[in-house]
């Protein structure tokens, strides 16, 4: 499955390590965010920012948290319509990250980019709950949704529940909140066709 | 080159003292801490000599009284692994040595490690780190496992800026020969102890040897227990699990061993004469048959 990105940025991680590709250590970490943030363009509307991991052979656990989890939290942070992505992260680096990620519950979005932009494996790394998974996959499947329409799916859970495990995910940075009127909508950050 | 140094009284001196024509023993962690506890007790007046093999013993000779470490080593400079050493310890820092931006690693190398969050991207400092990893390649170490071992390496230098709180006393070294790499890192800094102890959460502890092996625990360092902080060594560890390497992690006043070059892997926690600040030495010996695997 892939899918063309109409808009999005790419942030080779490589060009702002000197070409260092063993990657370690929380200040190094810092270092790169700093360099993230000032090179990535913000925009009006929703936007995944790839950082892309090409190149890269070995990454550790703290130069993760601080580059890629501190530029993902920026941008929440910030209320900037930027999703980060990693991209092209060999298997060390992932197998890093999720470590990372476990520890503290969270979670971000992975997939591979081709040099011309076409986004392959699309997958959510790290840790979600078992009801953040279920809805993330229904976000997936239908491709925008609302608390409501997704409390018609089920007798069980309401429309509050269904609100809350969607906010967690916009607060993860895995799905895109948008308000039309009074209703918030989330759809998928890169979506599957 | 056999490199001589001088040493205090200890009992490997005196049996050398009898006997003058024993060839010179080598500087181990264990004759040092001999030593060390015979400096403490002021009784140094007997000479002997031991060959410089590896770097670990010598810097942590060095750093035992960081100090007055020119008035311990430099007397007796001879050979590569002392001139070098204090060639660098004399320096102020990184921007204070030669643009040397070539990959290609000598035997051995010492470097004070990066003193602002701007000097970890300087040039020099990432070449260095590079012909770290290429002494691991010469040394015939498998290209993951050497690029694993320097990050394991730049990761701890990364935590002695942030938690020594005397980044400029701090240094890095190397030493390869055929099937052996050997790195070092050093600090005269707070040590461990106090390091985990500026977090209430770490308050229980009381002695260097528990604050060694709860700042090696997976996930744990002076931001508390699971908070995402703390990875960086366990890369080095699973490695030393399942590769041939020794490791010796050093502050205040005790040592922590682990020991991966017998059969299984051997944890070892043990007092010693005391040194301000930590120090880790690391050493891969690895047989051919491993190291391309």
């Amino acid at each position: 499955m892939s899918t063309m990105i109409q808009m999005s940025q790419r942030l080779a991680v490589l060009n702002f390590t000197s070409q260092n590709t063993n990657l370690a250590g929380s200040i190094p970490g810092r270092n790169l965010l700093a360099k993230l943030i000032e090179n990535v363009t913000s925009t009006m509307s929703a936007c995944p920012v790839f950082l892309d991991f090409a190149g890269i052979e070995t990454a550790t656990g703290s130069f993760l948290r601080e580059s890629v989890l501190g530029f993902r939290d920026y941008c929440l942070k910030s209320r900037l319509p930027l999703h980060a992505v990693v991209a092209n992260a060999n298997q060390d680096v992932v197998e890093e990250l999720e470590i990372v990620l476990a520890a503290e519950n969270d979670a971000i979005l992975a997939c591979s980019l081709s040099t011309d932009d076409v986004v392959t494996e699309v997958r959510v790394i790290g840790r979600l709950d078992h009801t953040q998974k279920l809805t993330m996959d229904e976000v997936f499947r239908r491709g925008e949704v609302d608390a409501i329409m997704l409390s018609q799916t089920s007798d069980e859970v309401g429309s509050t529940a269904w609100n809350n495990r969607l906010a967690a995910l916009s607060g993860k940075g895995l799905v895109i909140e948008e308000k039309k009127g009074r209703v918030k909508f989330y759809r998928p950050v890169l979506e599957l066709k | 080159m056999s490199t001589k140094i001088t040493l205090g009284q200890c009992n490997h001196a005196r049996t050398l003292a009898r006997n003058q024509n024993a060839s010179p023993i080598p500087l181990t962690f264990e004759l040092l801490e001999d030593v060390m506890y015979l400096e403490e007790e002021r009784r140094n007046e007997i000479i002997a000599t031991t060959d410089i093999d590896r770097i670990g013993p010598l810097v942590e000779y060095a750093y035992h009284d960081y100090d007055n470490f020119e008035k311990k080593v430099a007397p007796v400079a001879v050979g590569d692994e002392v001139l070098s050493l204090v060639r660098t310890l004399q320096l102020s820092g990184i921007t204070s040595m030669g643009q040397q931006t070539n990959l290609q690693p000598r035997r051995v190398e010492f470097m004070r490690a990066p003193q602002s969050m701007r000097e970890f991207e300087d040039a020099r400092w990432i070449a260095f780190c590079k012909r770290g990893e290429n002494a691991g390649r010469e040394a015939g170490l498998a290209k993951g496992f050497g690029a694993a071992l320097t990050g394991a390496i730049q990761e701890m230098v990364s935590n002695v800026y942030e938690h020594s709180e005397h980044s400029d006393t701090s240094l890095v070294g190397y030493k390869w020969a055929p099937h052996q790499v050997e790195f070092i890192i050093a600090d005269s800094g707070i040590g461990v102890l106090e390091s985990l102890r500026t977090n209430s959460h770490y308050s229980y502890l009381h002695d260097s040897g528990r604050a060694l092996e709860v700042a090696l625990r997976e996930g744990e360092s002076r931001y508390g227990k699971n908070v995402g902080h703390g990875f960086g060594f366990r890369d080095l560890l699973y490695n030393i699990a399942s590769r041939s390497c020794h490791l010796r992690f050093r502050s205040g006043d005790h040592s922590l061993t682990i020991d991966g070059t017998g059969e299984g892997v051997k944890k070892i926690v043990k007092q010693c004469p005391y040194l301000r600040g930590f120090l880790i030495s690391i050493v891969a010996i690895l047989p051919i048959q491993t190291l391309q695997s």
